[in-house]
């Protein structure tokens, strides 16, 4: 199995590199870093376009060499140029050829604060039955020459309070067993504004989220305990609530190592087998100040049976 | 250690010092004008759009006083209140308030109270939301909605159904969360304002002297009968009270904005009602649906007027409605934590963060309400509700102030202590106008509300399982204090109690 990382000509691809070259190396994987060529259409044998198809594979394999430079020498790696009708659908055929275990994109627009999906990455969130792995720009591994190189640290696992995501959390756990990480356990809050004309005091929300936190909290405890009996046991497992006036705020309330990973669910609405963002979802995912893993429902079910048999 | 009765029925909630929630460092600064605005957007909307056509044939053109009768009583009242309200240094609602000052039972007599004034005043907006609805439909699009299904049993109809639809409407905004900024209030206050000098503009072409003859028909108790059913307009002026915790400057700009509001809301009052009765004869407001679109349609003898009269009052009662049924919600819930109402009620849905079943319990309640009530039952027990718990606030003022007098208070009552006397008179006065089956069923109300406590409150008070556990202690007669917060304050404890109770046992302890 393997990682594979689709890079775009002529787009920065550090970020979602570097992202790869993280995942890689903690789940100790092969890095296949991609490029999607679109493939004459109407599809004929005359091959008129000849000499533009080998313009745009030389400029992919430009791209390819150029993104893997910076690779380092304990990583496998290899590069694909693949065909496709869309970038999309390139990019989840070279992951089947691949067996893929993680898929990884890089930010859409331009450089700035966490992460826009641009069409070829909200696409492929609507198809992926894979994990997505999104890098902010200007994502990078810190560097230490004396040190080990780069591992996941930890991941944290956004809990929403749903179904859907208590189980994200566990099948977090697992994973994050798997790479020598630690788990943590975090939901995020903005705090509503109580109706000012309602004439029961400004403050009347802020006893709703005490006890919206008083919830959760309890929640999380019957979760760690499952964690605890599951026998893949992260290398710590912590919890954390972040509240702030907006998202962005509220992200920025709990603190972020520099190799640390989001895994955002999927909403429990939406197709089984696919993810599709809830509106808090995606409002973290905007605002998100690390990598975020986007994980679609049927792998959250394959997380946790895994979770659950070893 | 056992407590008596007394101790139990008399126990006051104590407040921490920090403000209570830990996160208070967000707090909010409201200026002179937005405050002026919350009370009118408060105010404006709940009663003026239907209330005409109960109150006038009941005081004739001398509906007039009744409005400023009860504006002046409503002013009263809510100066006292504003001197509760800043003496305790969190915000909430007048439960609240009475818990932290008067003690337990007062407190839950105030809520049966609030649970009139929120929750029966949202069935009585959504019914004259419904005559709205029914006119605006009417002229855009040329059909009415069936007798039977617009009007309560008691008035020869099924049920309400438009008011039922909007209170299911705003049970769902409600659930999914939704939030209200001061800027939004404003904008809402004059989106109403203007609707209704719009009626006073071109209602006051159609203007004739000659309706004003018979200016009291039923004297002075018609016009204070009048009072009662009107004071339910005034509802919501309270909400200044409860800003006041964030208001710059509240000893100046509370009462300024208070009185602001006051005369903004009579005044508009008082202009909608004078151009309302020069232009139709007093006898037509009786059984008058959606009274101010009729009043303009009858005078120029076209639709649109009444059309953009119908979508203004659409517009600003939704709202309001919204408003006063999250209110209702939030009472509840500060109930619930306290042990004085079902847990039910303070539990929040994770993924919302909103009290759903709360909400969801509230509403139900409220749409049968508004289903199958009179707007006038429902408009009067509203009053009476309103009045009661002005009336509480009002003695707990004198209460206070004799039993508590070094208490620091941000705000306190002009010209003490003939304000909150007048207030008691005035509440009192407009009470004893009203119907008597109001008065019956608000007595029996409370009661019931009252045994409820006696035999289930009483016993979950999360206070009162606080004072036997010993994390909040005694510190003088009726007065307790957070165990963790009194080795900080034993200064002040020392204070109030030296100054309460002659120092009879001393909050220091420790």
């Amino acid at each position: 199995m393997t990682i594979v990382v689709g890079v775009a000509p002529n787009h920065p691809s550090e970020a979602a590199i570097q992202l790869g070259v993280l995942l890689a190396r903690s789940y100790d994987r092969e890095l296949v870093v991609a490029s999607i060529n679109s493939v004459a259409w109407p599809p004929s044998d005359s091959r008129v376009d000849t000499e533009y198809q080998t313009f745009l594979i030389n400029n992919a394999r430009a791209a390819l060499d150029e993104a893997v430079a910076g690779v380092p020498s304990d990583i496998r790696v290899r590069t694909v140029v693949h065909g496709a009708s869309s970038a999309r659908r390139g990019l989840l055929e070279v992951c089947a050829e691949e067996e893929a275990f993680r898929l990884v994109v890089g930010s859409a627009g331009e450089a700035g604060e966490g992460i826009k999906l641009g069409s070829v990455s909200f696409g492929l969130l609507q198809a992926a039955e894979i994990p997505v792995a999104i890098a902010p720009h200007g994502f990078t591994l810190p560097v230490d020459a004396s040190g080990p190189a780069a591992r996941l640290t930890r991941v944290t696992a956004a809990y929403s309070g749903s179904d859907t995501s208590s189980e994200l959390v566990l099948g977090g756990a697992a994973v994050a067993a798997d790479a020598g990480a630690g788990i943590r356990i975090a939901s995020f809050h903005t705090r509503p504004r109580a109706y000012a004309a309602a004439g029961v005091g400004f403050q009347a929300e802020d006893q709703v989220i005490a006890e919206w936190e008083a919830t959760i909290r309890s929640h999380i405890t019957e979760i760690m305990t499952e964690i605890e009996q599951s026998g893949r046991i992260p290398e710590s497992i912590e919890v954390v609530v972040g509240a702030g006036k907006n998202w962005h705020d509220a992200l920025r309330a709990v603190a972020w190592q520099r190799t640390e990973v989001l895994l955002l669910g999927s909403s429990s609405l939406g197709p089984l087998a696919r993810i599709s963002l809830g509106s808090h979802a995606a409002k973290i995912l905007r605002t998100s100040p690390v990598p975020v893993v986007l994980v679609p429902r049927r792998a959250t079910d394959d997380y946790l049976a895994r979770a659950r048999t070893e | 250690m056992a407590s008596t009765m007394r101790q139990q029925l008399f126990r006051v909630k104590p407040v921490p010092r920090d403000g209570g929630e830990s996160d208070t460092q967000l707090k909010r600064s409201i200026g002179l004008f937005p405050l002026m605005m919350i009370g009118v957007g408060g105010t404006i909307g709940t009663g003026i759009f239907f209330i005409l056509s109960e109150a006038v044939p009941i005081a004739g053109p001398a509906v007039i006083w009744s409005f400023i009768i009860a504006g002046l009583v409503a002013g009263l009242s809510v100066l006292c209140y504003a001197e509760l309200a800043s003496s305790v240094p969190v915000s909430g609602s007048s439960y609240s308030y009475a818990y932290s000052t008067l003690g337990e039972l007062p407190a839950m007599g105030v809520a049966a109270c609030l649970l009139l004034e929120y929750g029966v005043s949202t069935a009585a907006v959504a019914v004259g939301w419904s005559q709205y609805v029914n006119q605006l439909i009417n002229n855009l699009f040329g059909f009415e909605l069936p007798h039977a299904l617009l009007y309560a049993p008691e008035e020869g109809g099924i049920i309400n159904l438009p008011a039922v639809i909007l209170i299911a409407l705003c049970c769902l905004l409600l659930i999914r969360g939704t939030s209200h900024s001061v800027a939004a209030n404003t904008v809402m206050v004059l989106i109403k304002i203007a609707v209704l000098l719009f009626f006073v503009a071109v209602g006051i072409t159609g203007w004739n002297m000659d309706h004003f003859a018979n200016f009291a028909p039923f004297g002075f108790t018609g016009i204070m009968t009048g009072a009662g059913i009107i004071f339910f307009s005034f509802v919501g002026l309270d909400a200044v009270a409860t800003a006041g915790d964030e208001a710059k400057n509240p000893r100046r700009n509370l009462p300024i904005a208070l009185i602001g509001a006051l005369i903004i809301v009579t005044g508009v009052y008082v202009l909608v009602a004078l151009t309302a009765l020069g232009a139709q004869a007093s006898g037509e407001f009786e059984g008058q649906a959606a009274g101010l679109s009729a009043i303009l349609e009858n005078i120029v003898g076209a639709t649109w007027p009444g059309t953009v009269v119908a979508a203004g009052a659409v517009i600003s009662i939704f709202s309001v409605t919204l408003v006063v049924l999250y209110g209702q919600t939030r009472i509840l819930f500060a109930m619930s934590r306290d042990g004085m109402a079902p847990k039910i009620f303070q539990k929040v849905n994770p993924r919302t963060m909103t009290p759903v079943a709360n909400t969801i319990i509230v509403s139900v309640i409220v749409a049968i309400l508004a289903g199958v009530l009179p707007i006038n039952f429902l408009a009067e027990m509203t009053s009476i509700g309103t009045l009661a718990a002005f009336l509480v606030v009002s003695i707990a003022v004198i209460v206070l102030r004799r039993r508590e007098p070094d208490l620091e208070r941000k705000f306190r009552v002009p010209l003490y202590p003939v304000i909150p006397i007048l207030s008691i008179l005035g509440c009192l006065w407009i009470i004893k106008d009203l119907r008597p089956i109001t008065i019956i069923v608000f007595a029996i109300w409370t009661a019931l509300v009252l045994v409820w406590y006696y035999f289930t409150g009483r016993k979950n008070s999360v206070l009162g399982k606080q004072i036997e556990t010993g994390m909040i202690v005694l510190t003088g007669p009726g007065r307790y204090r957070l165990a963790s917060d009194a080795a900080d304050h034993a200064d002040y404890a020392d204070d109030a109690d030296n100054a309460g109770s002659g120092g009879s046992s001393s909050g220091d302890s420790r």
